[in-house]
Order: structure tokens, then sequence, then C-alpha cells
């Protein structure tokens, strides 16, 4: 279970999410809807991910903090994909979803190239794998990023806003990989905003005074 | 006296930037030999040589033919302006090492990795910072040291080498064309090449091996350290283009001038 205690983020002394207290189980798709511009959404799963540091409090994985997890660890079980970007310039998709677990040695080589296939295959993205990432559109920045979390195996999804701008049966195709991911026992927190389809999403949050909001 | 003040108030801050640079290019240095350390994993050196080679070929190979344009334009320049004057080719060999091989190679060479590979080292990292490609990389939990500094670290002197290769061996040939096709000077290939490889002895190539090793370094670290110091906005790529391109410069033709003036 990935679970926040009074967790406050910001940036630079400002506050932008004070004292969120969640817990988000194993097997369940949260979704989260934004407020609007600089409402910590973004910010609050970089929290989780470990990417950006809390003012105050702590984020936990199945009873452990992840302070405690080193550097590999925490990569390997926390997956944050990015909004805009995330992808690094100086390598094609393929080599760019293939990096960090071949720098991580998560997985054996030959092993590494059959899961990146697969997943691109499922996602509809196998023309993009030898492409350079500023060839790709943000939809496309958004799949890859998908796609790196679900070859990774990743056991915490956390997704910032991957449906803006995705037409409605790719929209379908994630939320089926999502529920996927869900039936697999992963735990899956995502971002979305005003009109993205959050009915395949066991919880609903609502980002409402500077916290978190159960809203179904 | 607000004069004189305000006068050393500014000497003083202009002293702090400076060691604030040297402390930066230094602990670039030892967390870049630190992370040298991942290199032992296979699966690391697999992602490390792959950035190495683009390096190595961008930086090294595609800078052959403005080297080979300018070496060639040097060693007819020096076999017109020494070739009438020596009557042995002995003394053409021992001019042709001090001036060209000791000297003019490095500083050329020198010159050229600054201007073609360094300035572009700095915006490419400039804009990785820029596009929060760094943040990324902590993101994965990978070292950005290990797959934006490494590199380069590597390719930069291992470059400088092959462009000063390139560079002393087409000025030779240049040379002797010249001479052959353009003077009344005619010395057989055979003794020509013989006089400048006896001329070359270990000592020699040693010190240029260690001007480049040591100057491809820091014209790497310089680099890096520059492209690094780009905050969020856009201009700071140019900015920092033209503070460190002074930088290297300098730090270049001291390391190239100091060696010789110590080992010759």
């Amino acid at each position: 279970m990935l679970k926040t205690t009074n967790l406050t983020i910001g940036y630079g002394g400002k506050e932008l999410l004070r004292g969120v207290n969640c817990e988000f189980e194993p097997g369940q798709i949260v979704a989260i809807r934004k407020a609007g511009m600089l409402d910590g959404s973004s910010t609050f799963l970089k929290s989780c991910a470990g990417i950006v540091q809390p003012l105050t409090g702590d984020v936990a994985w199945n009873g452990r903090s992840l302070n405690d997890f080193n550097a590999g660890e925490r990569f390997k079980n926390f997956c944050y994909c990015y909004e805009i970007g995330g992808l690094i310039s100086l390598f094609t998709v393929f080599n760019n979803i293939a990096l960090p677990i071949t720098y991580h040695r998560i997985f054996p080589r030959d092993e590494i190239q059959q899961r990146i296939y697969r997943v691109a295959q499922q996602m509809n993205i196998e023309p993009l794998l030898s492409m350079e990432p500023f060839q790709l559109n943000d939809v496309q920045t958004r799949l890859v990023n998908l796609a790196r979390a679900l070859v990774l195996d990743a056991q915490v999804l956390l997704i910032d806003e991957v449906q803006a701008g995705m037409p409605g049966e790719m929209v379908a195709m994630v939320a089926q990989i999502l529920t996927e991911a869900a039936r697999a026992g992963k735990a899956v927190v995502m971002v979305t905003t005003a009109g993205d389809d959050e009915s395949f999403a066991d919880q609903r949050y609502l980002i409402n005074n500077q916290n978190l909001e159960r809203v179904g | 006296m607000g004069g004189v003040l305000k006068l050393f108030a500014e000497l003083g801050a202009g002293v702090r930037i400076k060691a604030q640079i040297l402390l930066d290019i230094f602990g670039l240095l030892s967390m870049t030999l630190y992370q040298s350390g991942h290199l032992l994993s296979s699966a690391r050196r697999r992602v490390f040589w792959m950035l190495f080679k683009r390096q190595l070929y961008n930086t090294g190979f595609k800078a052959a033919y403005v080297n080979t344009a300018i070496a060639t334009f040097v060693g007819i320049a020096f076999a017109d302006q020494v070739g009438g004057y020596v009557q042995k080719v002995e003394s053409f060999a021992d001019l042709f090492v001090i001036f060209v091989v000791r000297e003019l190679a490095p500083l050329v060479s020198g010159i050229i990795l600054i201007a073609r590979s360094a300035t572009a080292v700095t915006a490419e990292l400039g804009h990785l910072k820029l596009n929060n490609e760094f943040e990324v990389l902590a993101g994965q939990s990978i070292n950005p040291i290990f797959l934006f500094v490494l590199p380069i670290f590597f390719a930069f002197p291992c470059s400088l080498l092959l462009m000063l290769v390139y560079f002393n061996g087409v000025a030779l040939i240049s040379s002797w064309v010249y001479l052959e096709w353009f003077t009344p000077v005619h010395w057989p290939w055979d003794s020509y090449l013989y006089a400048l490889t006896n001329r070359l002895g270990v000592g020699e190539l040693l010190i240029t091996a260690l001007k480049a090793a040591l100057g491809g370094a820091f014209i790497g670290l310089i680099c890096l350290q520059a492209g690094n110091s780009v905050g969020d906005r856009f201009t700071d790529i140019s900015r920092s283009i033209s503070a460190s391109t002074t930088t290297l410069l300098f730090t270049y033709f001291a390391i190239c001038i100091g060696f010789s003036l110590v080992a010759y």
C-alpha cells in the first residue's frame, strides 16, 4: 500500500498541498482531478516517486518509508510518467525505454528487447521506437513514458495527465492498459483534468483547499 | 574613499566568481572520477559506450576535414618559410618538430576542439538542463554525471589525440609535397620521413599525448561546468558559451605553453 502521512509539498517555501494523508491500495486505480494551474498535482506524484522531496511528511510503500529505499529499488518500484518531456533527447525512443532497465540491470539484455517490443505492440507505438524524442508530439511522448513504466513492471504507476489531447479510442486503450496493470496488482495513481475519462478508476479525489478530498 | 571600497568590492566579487568556477570544475572532476567506477559493470559500460562512440565521432572524426585543411595550410606555409633557409633535411625535421609538432599542432587542434565541440557540448548540456532532463534521470535513479559528463570527459582527450595525429601527419605530407613541387628543394620521401620520425622520440610522443590528455580533459570539464551553470533562461546558454570559451582558451594555452616550458 502507498501511504502518504501528513505530506506537505511545495517549491521555494510556497506550499502547494498541505498535510495530505492518503492510502492507495495495490490493484486499484486512483484518479486525482486537477484543480487548476499550480495545484501541486504533478509535484504530489513526483513526491510519491521520490523525485521531489516533500517539505514535511512521509511517503511509504508497504510500511517502508521512501527514504529507506536505495536509488535502484526506488526506481524499480515507483515510476512517474511525465505529462511533458520525460525522455532523454540523446537517445531514440527504444533506448529511452531501455536505458533505466539496462542501467539498473533489472532484466537480462534479451528480455529487455522482448519486453519493449511486446509493450510497444500492445500500445501501438512500434513505429515510434526508432524515432528521436523531438519527433514525437505530446500524446506520443506520454504514451512512451507509460510504455517505459509498463516495461519496467513498476509496482506503483504515477501517471500525469496521460489522457490530455488523446482521441477517444486511444483513451479507451490507455484505460484498458491501466485496468490490466491494476488487475496485475499494481497501484495506479493518475492525475486527470476536466473532461478526462475517470470511469475506470476505483477511487476519485479532487484537489481542494490545498488538500486531496475523496469524492468517489 | 567610497570609490576605492567599490573597487575592492568589485575585485573581490570577481575573484569569488573565478574561485567558485574553479571549485565547481574540481568538484566535477572528482564526481566524474567517482562515477567512472560504474564502468566496471558491463551493463552500464554498454550505455556509456553508446554515448562515448557518438561523442568521439562528433568531436574527433567529424573535425577531420577542418583539421586536415588547416594542417595543409600550416604545412605549406612552414615549408615555404623554412624550406629556403635550411640545406639539410635533418635541420628541416628539427624545426618541424619544434614548431609544428610541439606547438602549432596542439594549439590549433585545441582551438578547433574548443570552437567546434566544446561550445556545442555547453549548448547541449544547457539544453538538457533547461529541458529538465537532469530531473528525468534523477527520477530513474541514474546520476546525470554518468550519462552526460563521463562520455565527454573521456572522448575529448581521445579526440584531441586523434586530431593531433591527423594534424601532424597532414602537415608533414603537405610540407613535402610543397617542397617537392614548388621549390628547388628536393628531398627523397624516404629520407624526409626518416629524418622526421628519427627526430620524434618516445619522449616527444609522450609529451604530446599528455598535452592531449590533460588539455582534452580540461576542455571537457570546463565546457561541462559551463553547461551545468545554465539557469532557467534560454539566454543563459549563450552567456555560458561565451564565458566558457574565454576560460577554455586561456586554460588550454596555459596547459600547452606550461607543458612546453617544463618538458623541453
